[in-house]
């Protein structure tokens, strides 16, 4: 029987993929790549709606999931970062929400199956990536009124909920929420998919319905403060979402490696579960681009590994496969870091 | 790799930052204000969406140290939903607040589901309960669980809430067990709330009600030992309501034991609490016997308690005790919440006062006016204490604010009302009205808040211009306002002298306002002799804030003023005389004397330890925790004029109750200030190279550059074998020769010396050759003197003239001088009746000319001059060198002292920054109270991080006693070994060498500290000092000085002699 993510993530250091935006960029596509035959006579501008090539050109998306497994990644994310209804608005694709994330789920799912088909002895896994939204749930976005929200926590919730169904069905093994800058965000995730396996739990079926999947968490903490965008300390964010009993914590986005570094060092040293980190590529230059060698990146991160901080690593904005190859290459030698023991006593 | 980590299973909540109960956390408060239900006053705002001031009341509970915000919106006439979500989205964006855990308070579900929905952090639920059913609270508790919500469960089922013991474990035990195995709760995340009731009740069925609760929470804490107890505490002492007195004593009492038995949270008033140890034993004992139901058969415990409760009543002059108070009419009450300082009913108060007088003003006339004649007699007659005064202040300054908006609106009113009012301004029919200012180059003003506060308290108005407050701006101020009195403060001495100028300039302007002079240096004897003969309409030292009350009643009133005015002067005449006949009493060594009398220390058997650096080292936001334990109580208790030993005064007979109090709201505010950082300290430490090079100076090496410490010695007649001393004894002398030392040895001068040659003194230009003639010639003359060369040299050796140092037929060039100062490159020749002759005269010229070039002055007496008129040829001299700069070592570096051997001097500066925002806010709350608390913990805290960092300096970074273990008391004691003495202090009593300190330190960019034009240091929690590590060192006072010293130390300073004396006014013992 295939190992679960839970088993091998006891014996190494899982990899999890690179940026897709970057390696989307690559293929410098057009208006019309992006609509495809389906959508060419869509009102709106989609150019920039990446989640929407899992429908329109699944073959690139496909070929960049390849590229990161065959550069070792054991964790492939979906690409559907903005494939909720509240997201989709902007291209006025809410309507293509929940059959996004299931073309993009199959997509990643059909690229891990084969690699792990061509080596049974390194399993690769599919993380439902569950974005952060584009509005948010503690902050206003008027400033004159600073008690108004753009979107009520029922909102986020139920659009969360249609994306978990898809990427449920789509087939993907873990969810992973990411990029949270706003924990209320997360929360709402949190509890979309606690009550849908909950639902699913309950359901009248011979079987039940689809068992509860691990949930990945990765927060984002902006800027030297240490804190994320809603203000809250890295202890304090963790706190936030434990309830999710969660098979990782970790942080991504962002930051550098350089950057990231003490907040790794402290979220090992507070996390309950496994711990995950996934930086970008450096700073962006003043042209927003990304500079920071595969070399350098790797460099970093290999410390980390050293150090016993790591179980899960990988990339953010701005790395490749490339970057992905070199962090493989140099925390293979580390073993992952060891579960802290949850004591029962006081 | 690194081992095996642990998580304990504590509850851990979030705000914008983490707060995790352990063990240690003995107990969480729960900030009750925000609670519709609790705070009328909160309900009012809310009901009136004024959601911005209902914020305060959130910011204000967690400044007051809540760590959890319970938020209740349970109200009928409110849509519940829509408060909460308001509220809280509201409170989100206010970070002050957000930092803490919320609690989400209802009844209703919805509403709390609501508040869950609008709160990042993890919450608590307060409450759910198995009151419907287990299938409803299992529904209810997957909620909270999904929200990620610890919560609190009822003890409450079907057939109600849980009174008993046993009832109690056993629906919280059901509830455990639901929670944990069907919703999967962590046991930490579980509060129960075990029903507190109330108790003394009269019903026998309700006595033991505390001990259930306790109990109850002793066996579930045993049962179920990560879970949580929480209640609301106030219920227990319910029958006892309107006699808060009492009901505090239960609640402290309460809380004692039931924190004991493991009670870990609960909603309370943490500011109503009174401390378990502080409740008068009788009380305390009546309260036990009722909560734990003891002695109580056919309720004995609940009668004596109640009757009790009468007696305290019946106690009314002892003020504190009325428990039936709030049911008393209006005035009473408001003067009660002045009396005991209670800020909590005065608004509402005030404005029910408002309404039932015909005028705003009445009810500060009447009720407010009669309370503060109370304060103020009980303070005048030793009854009452400064804390309380200030608090007094507080509620007063409180009711007046709700005034102030309709007393604007009747202005005309004003002037009627003040009429018929005590005290009295005829010109201009308001209040008296007292300017208060920290004069022009000083930031010190507790004592001036206080002055302010005791006088505001006595319903004059008061103007207080701040800190750093020129002449002109106060007299300009005083004028524009009319003012009837003018009061000045000033910590540092340099303070005096501006006040000594404002005197002048309110003369100057024909100004009639009386002036009164406060503040650490300033004295009766200062006021008396300095400042009074300055003005003529009077001029009053006042000792203290108690005093100020008097001496403005006396200035302010017609018939006792004049009296008052001539007594004084009266008074002051006679100090003036006194001080005058004093200082005739000539006490004083000649300084020469005094100079060779110093301190005696082997040099030769003291081997200086080297610091571990050289340079300095930056603190910054050093921890506050750290500090703390360095903090010496004793002077701030003087602050607030509580005089004595610190830890005995809390004990004391007459202020130990309030000298208590006090101490616990100045730990309180304390704790907050370091656990919510207030403040931060920042301190810098350095260490240099530092030679003796002569009695009273020392150069200090700080890179390339040579920077001299002057110092000033003591002049007072010792008794035989005690030394008249200088901080510069205590340093070494470089074990290396200086170059001016050389100067007979030019052949053999080392090679590093080369480049300081060349500007030197022009020895090398004799060849060794010539050299050797000439030194036996000199040695010849030295040996056989003129009259005139003995009787000038009897006069010079030995640094007898101002301390400079003379050599006699010295070379110099080619040139044997008869005498000269290196020091001041000045010649003195003694000319016989050969160098009259035109040729010799010729030569004489050459000769000065080449001196000239190489730098020195050639002054030239007669034999006949020399030996007729010695005084003013040594007069002459003395001018002479005061004259010249001292340049030998601005272009004479002396680099390197001497490497092995070498001594060092260290240097400090401590600060304590960032107590503006919160004074400003407490000024804002017109709390004085906590202002002047903050004040005086800032002032600890600049001294205790000196104590510290002094401490770390000796064992670590000088590491010259790296094996002290002082006790706090021995460190007050100053029993460790080296001193710390600070410019301006009595060791080194001029301040303007802390120009050089900062210097050396890195100035006001390394030391955030800023040195005013009369060298306070701003900000104004700050202290810096030298220094010393010689076991000899010892702090002492320079005392009075002699103007022979002040001309000595002025030349070595290169300062005007004028300047000099102003900033050493203090010290000397002659009119400047």
């Amino acid at each position: 029987m295939k190992k679960t993510i839970q088993d091998v993530l006891k014996e190494r250091i899982l990899i999890i993929d690179g940026a897709m935006g970057t390696m989307i960029q690559q293929h410098k596509l057009e208006e019309e790549d992006y609509r495809g035959e389906r959508f060419k006579d869509w009102h709106t501008d989609v150019k920039g709606n990446n989640d929407l090539l899992s429908i329109t050109r699944p073959d690139i998306i496909t070929a960049i999931h390849k590229q990161y497994l065959e550069a070792g990644a054991d964790i492939i994310e979906t690409n559907t970062f903005s494939s909720t209804v509240i997201a989709q608005a902007d291209y006025d694709m809410q309507s293509l929400a929940y059959e996004l994330n299931v073309a993009s789920a199959q997509c990643a799912r059909a690229a891990a199956d084969e690699y792990t088909a061509k080596n049974p002895d390194k399993p690769r896994f599919v993380a439902g990536a569950i974005g952060p939204l584009n509005k948010t749930l503690s902050l206003s976005p008027d400033v004159n009124n600073p008690g108004y929200r753009a979107v009520t926590f029922d909102e986020v919730a139920a659009a969360y909920t249609e994306q978990i169904k898809g990427l449920v069905d789509g087939g993907v093994d873990v969810l992973l929420i990411e990029t949270i800058f706003d924990t209320l965000n997360a929360k709402a995730a949190i509890y979309a998919i606690q009550t849908y396996f909950r639902n699913e739990a309950s359901k009248n079926l011979p079987l039940g319905g689809r068992g509860a999947l691990p949930i990945m968490i990765s927060g984002t903490i902006t800027d030297a403060s240490g804190r994320t965008l809603s203000g809250q300390t890295l202890e304090a964010f963790y706190t936030s979402v434990m309830h999710a009993n969660p098979l990782s914590v970790g942080l991504n986005c962002a930051l550098g490696a350089k950057e990231m570094r003490s907040h790794v060092e402290e979220l090992s040293q507070i996390a309950g579960c496994y711990v995950s980190a996934y930086p970008n590529a450096g700073l962006p230059n003043a042209f927003g681009e990304y500079d920071e060698q595969p070399h350098e990146t790797a460099h970093i991160i290999e410390e980390w590994a050293a150090n016993g901080w790591l179980n899960i690593v990988g990339g953010c904005c701005g790395t490749t496969p490339d970057h992905i190859k070199h962090i493989a290459d140099e925390v293979s030698k580390f073993k992952t870091r060891e579960l802290p023991v949850m004591e029962e006593t006081l | 790799m690194s081992e095996t980590k642990h998580i304990k299973p504590y509850l851990r909540l979030s705000g914008l930052e983490p707060l995790v109960v352990r063990p240690e956390t003995n107990f969480v408060n729960v900030g009750e204000r925000t609670n519709v239900t609790g705070s009328k006053k909160f309900a009012r705002l809310i009901k009136e969406d004024k959601y911005e001031e209902a914020l305060s009341v959130a910011r204000q509970q967690v400044e007051s140290g809540a760590q959890v915000l319970d938020v209740n919106m349970d109200d009928a006439l409110l849509e519940g939903v829509q408060a909460m979500t308001t509220f809280l989205n509201l409170v989100q964006s206010e970070p002050d607040i957000a930092k803490i855990p919320i609690m989400i308070d209802s009844s209703k579900f919805q509403i709390i589901e609501a508040g869950l929905k609008c709160v990042q952090g993890k919450c608590i639920v307060n409450s759910i309960s198995m009151k419907e059913g287990g299938a409803k609270f299992i529904e209810q508790a997957f909620i909270c669980k999904s929200y990620g919500a610890a919560v609190i469960v009822m003890a409450f089922d079907e057939q109600g809430q849980a009174d008993t013991k046993e009832r109690k474990i056993e629906i919280c035990h059901r509830a455990y067990k639901i929670l944990v195995q069907q919703v999967g709760y962590a046991p930490q995340d579980i509060i129960f709330d075990p029903n507190i009731f109330a108790v003394a009740t009269g019903i026998e069925e309700h006595n033991n009600y505390a001990v259930d609760f306790i109990e109850a929470t002793r066996e579930i804490k045993k049962l179920m030992p990560l879970t949580k107890v929480s209640g609301g505490v106030s219920n227990v002492s319910f029958s006892f309501r309107g006699n808060d007195h009492v009901r505090e004593a239960i609640h402290s009492v309460f809380l004692f034991h039931a924190i004991k038995a493991g009670m870990d949270m609960g909603i309370v008033n943490a500011g109503q609490l009174v401390v378990y140890d502080e409740i008068e034993p009788k009380l305390r004992d009546l309260c036990e016997d009722v909560l734990l139901n003891r002695n109580n058969d056919n309720n004995e415990a609940t009668e004596a308690l109640i009757n009790f409760a009468e007696t305290v009543k019946a106690k009314g002059k002892e003020i504190i005790k009325d428990e039936k108070w709030r049911n008393e009419p209006v005035e009473k009450r408001l003067s009660h919440s002045l009396i005991n300082g209670i800020t909590d009913y005065i608004e509402a108060d005030t404005e029910e006062a408002r309404q039932k007088y015909p005028k705003p003003l009445d009810v500060i006339e009447g009720p407010l006016m009669d309370g503060m004649n109370i304060v103020g007699d009980l303070f005048g007659a030793g009854k009452m204490f400064l804390p309380q005064v200030v608090k007094s202040a507080r509620v007063m300054k409180k009711s007046v604010a709700v005034l102030t908006p309709f007393i604007e609106q009747e202005k005309e009113d004003r002037k009627v009302a003040h009429l018929a009012a005590g005290t009295i301004n005829e010109e201009t029919a308001g209040a008296a009205k007292i300017l208060l200012a920290t004069v022009k180059g000083d930031v010190h003003d507790i004592g001036k808040n206080i002055v302010g506060v005791v006088l505001g308290c006595n319903g004059y108005d008061i103007i207080d211009l701040g800190v750093m407050v020129s002449a002109d701006k106060i007299l300009d101020t005083a004028e524009r306002e009319k003012v009837d009195i003018i009061g000045l403060s000033g910590l540092i001495t340099p303070s005096l002298d501006e006040m000594v100028h404002v005197a002048h300039e309110m003369k100057r302007r024909g100004m009639k306002q009386p002036l009164m002079i406060g503040g650490a240096t300033t004295s009766r004897m200062h006021t008396a002799v300095k400042i009074a003969p300055q003005f003529d309409e009077g001029v009053i030292h006042v000792l203290d804030a108690s005093r100020s009350v008097t001496v403005a009643g006396s200035l302010l009133s017609k018939e006792n003023k004049p009296d008052f005015l001539g007594n004084i002067k009266k008074e002051y005449d006679q100090l003036k005389e006194d001080f005058a006949n004093r200082k005739t009493v000539k006490q004083l060594l000649p300084f020469a004397t005094a100079q060779q009398n110093g301190a005696v220390i082997d040099w030769a058997s003291y081997e200086p330890v080297q610091p571990t650096f050289t340079g300095t080292k930056l603190f910054d936001k050093y921890p506050l925790e750290e500090i703390a334990p360095y903090i010496d109580w004793q002077p701030f208790f003087i602050a607030w004029e509580m005089h004595g030993k610190f830890p005995a005064l809390l004990t004391d007979e007459v202020i130990g109750k309030e000298a208590t109090k006090l101490y616990h709201d100045a730990k309180k505010l304390l704790k907050q200030i370091i656990d919510e950082k207030w403040l931060t300290a920042r301190g810098v430490v350095g260490f240099w190279e530092a030679t003796r090079t002569a009695a009273d100076t020392v150069e200090v090496i700080n890179n390339e550059t040579i920077i001299q410490l002057e110092f000033l010695r003591q002049q007072s007649k010792k008794a035989a074998g005690q030394p008249n001393l200088s901080l510069a004894d205590f340093i070494k002398q470089s074990p290396t020769p200086r170059p001016g030392v050389l100067v007979e040895e030019p052949a053999e001068a080392p090679s590093q010396w080369e480049g300081v040659m060349k500007v030197g003194f022009g020895y090398q230009m004799a060849d060794p050759t010539t050299y050797t003639l000439l030194k036996q010639y000199a040695l010849e003359h030295r040996n056989q003197p003129t009259t005139a060369e003995a009787v000038l040299w009897d006069s010079l050796k030995s640094k007898k003239l101002a301390g400079f140092k003379f050599r006699r037929q010295h070379i110099i060039g080619t040139y044997i001088t008869d005498i000269v100062c290196l020091d001041r490159q000045l010649v003195i020749e003694i000319d016989g009746l050969i160098h009259q002759l035109p040729e010799n005269t010729e030569a004489d010229e050459i000769r000065t000319q080449w001196l000239k070039q190489k730098g020195f002055k050639v002054i030239r007496f007669t034999n006949e001059e020399v030996i007729k008129k010695t005084n003013d040829i040594l007069e002459i001299i003395t001018n002479e060198l005061n004259k010249l700069p001292s340049i030998k070592y601005s272009n004479n570096p002396s680099f390197p002292f001497g490497g092995q051997g070498a001594d060092f001097i260290g240097a400090f500066s401590v600060t304590i920054e960032g107590i503006e925002p919160h004074l400003k806010r407490f000024e804002e709350e017109l709390d004085d109270y906590n202002k002047i608390i903050l004040q005086a913990l800032a002032d600890r805290f600049a001294e205790a991080f000196a104590e510290c960092l002094h401490a770390r300096v000796r064992k670590e970074f000088w590491g010259y006693e790296k094996e002290e273990a002082l006790t706090n008391e021995q460190l007050i004691k100053e029993e460790y070994s080296g001193i710390r003495p600070a410019p301006g202090y009595p060791a080194c009593p001029d301040h303007t060498e802390k120009y050089k300190l900062f210097n050396l330190l890195g100035g006001e960019e390394a030391t955030g500290i800023h040195l005013t034009e009369s060298l306070a240091m701003y900000p104004a929690s700050s202290v810096c000092g030298w220094y010393f590590a010689n076991p000899e060192s010892k702090y002492f006072g320079v005392g009075k000085i002699d103007k022979q010293q002040v001309i000595d130390y002025a030349a070595r300073k290169k300062m005007p002699l004028e300047e000099i004396e102003r900033w050493l006014r203090p010290v000397l013992d002659y009119d400047a």
